[in-house]
């Protein structure tokens, strides 16, 4: 189940994801440069990351990525840091697409943010018990019925008294 | 230039010095791959469009990547070197 592609319809295919043992929302990726073999790892999917990936530096050198050099991110904490950059493919369930790595001295996690599912073209849908990458163009039906509209007759309504 | 620190260093005073003024002005939002050899910029709506303008001309350059008008090219939803010892003193 983990970070498998389900039925290839007319749109794009969704991802399976998974929890991962501290409980983030997660997915199977495998991550290589444009002229390496590339290596599969788990990657937390952080939506209070904008980049595309970030990884640890140790975990990067056997895989010969191309340097890019360097950027500044700011910190959740509003200070900054420089980090090392390096160009990575990043591929799921046979699509592959190219961007920025950051590089983490400190760090142990794969972590993919919002650029990430912006160039895959992907939304996250997380509940408690899925977790799902599906087509971007794909949005909840405004008109679709709330639960409430759709509850049959003579079953009992939130705040309703049912005596 | 030996570490990362200073090619950043190196990166942000060639934007402030040579691009900021006038990319806060007109490209706000922007990318920007600063050559630190060279102090050629690269202006791009996304982070992968400025590196790969500046790759293809320089394929052997370094870059510092800025956001213009932002503190940080990225953010990250953690911080480092994080000291919570004030809390017991």
């Amino acid at each position: 189940m983990r970070g498998r592609s389900v039925s290839a319809t007319s749109r794009t295919p969704t991802w399976i994801g998974f929890f991962d043992k501290s409980g983030s929302p997660a997915i199977k990726v495998k991550l290589g440069g444009v002229f390496s073999e590339g290596q599969e790892f788990d990657a937390i999917l952080d939506s209070g990351f904008t980049g595309f990936v970030s990884m640890p530096l140790i975990s990067a050198f056997p895989l010969g990525l191309p340097l890019y050099g360097t950027t500044t991110v700011e910190l959740a904490d509003g200070t900054k840091a420089s980090k090392l950059t390096a160009q990575v493919e990043a591929s799921v369930g046979g699509e592959s697409e190219v961007g920025v790595v950051i590089l983490e001295p400190s760090s142990r996690d794969v972590l993919l943010g919002m650029a990430f599912l912006r160039i895959f073209k992907r939304a996250l849908f997380v509940s408690t018990d899925v977790v799902l990458l599906i087509d971007e163009s794909r949005r909840p039906d405004p008109d679709e019925p709330t639960p409430q509209e759709s509850t049959p007759e003579g079953t009992t309504q939130p705040g309703q008294n049912p005596g | 230039m030996s570490n990362p620190r200073q090619i950043a260093e190196r990166g942000e005073a060639i934007y402030a010095a040579r691009y900021k003024e006038q990319y806060e002005r007109d490209h706000a939002g922007q990318f920007v791959a600063i050559d630190v050899q060279t102090e050629q910029a690269y202006i791009s709506a996304t982070p992968e469009g400025a590196l790969a303008a500046a790759r293809a001309q320089a394929p052997l350059g370094i870059f510092h990547l800025i956001q213009v008008g932002h503190a940080g090219a990225f953010r990250v939803s953690y911080f480092q070197n994080s000291d919570v010892d004030w809390v017991f003193r």
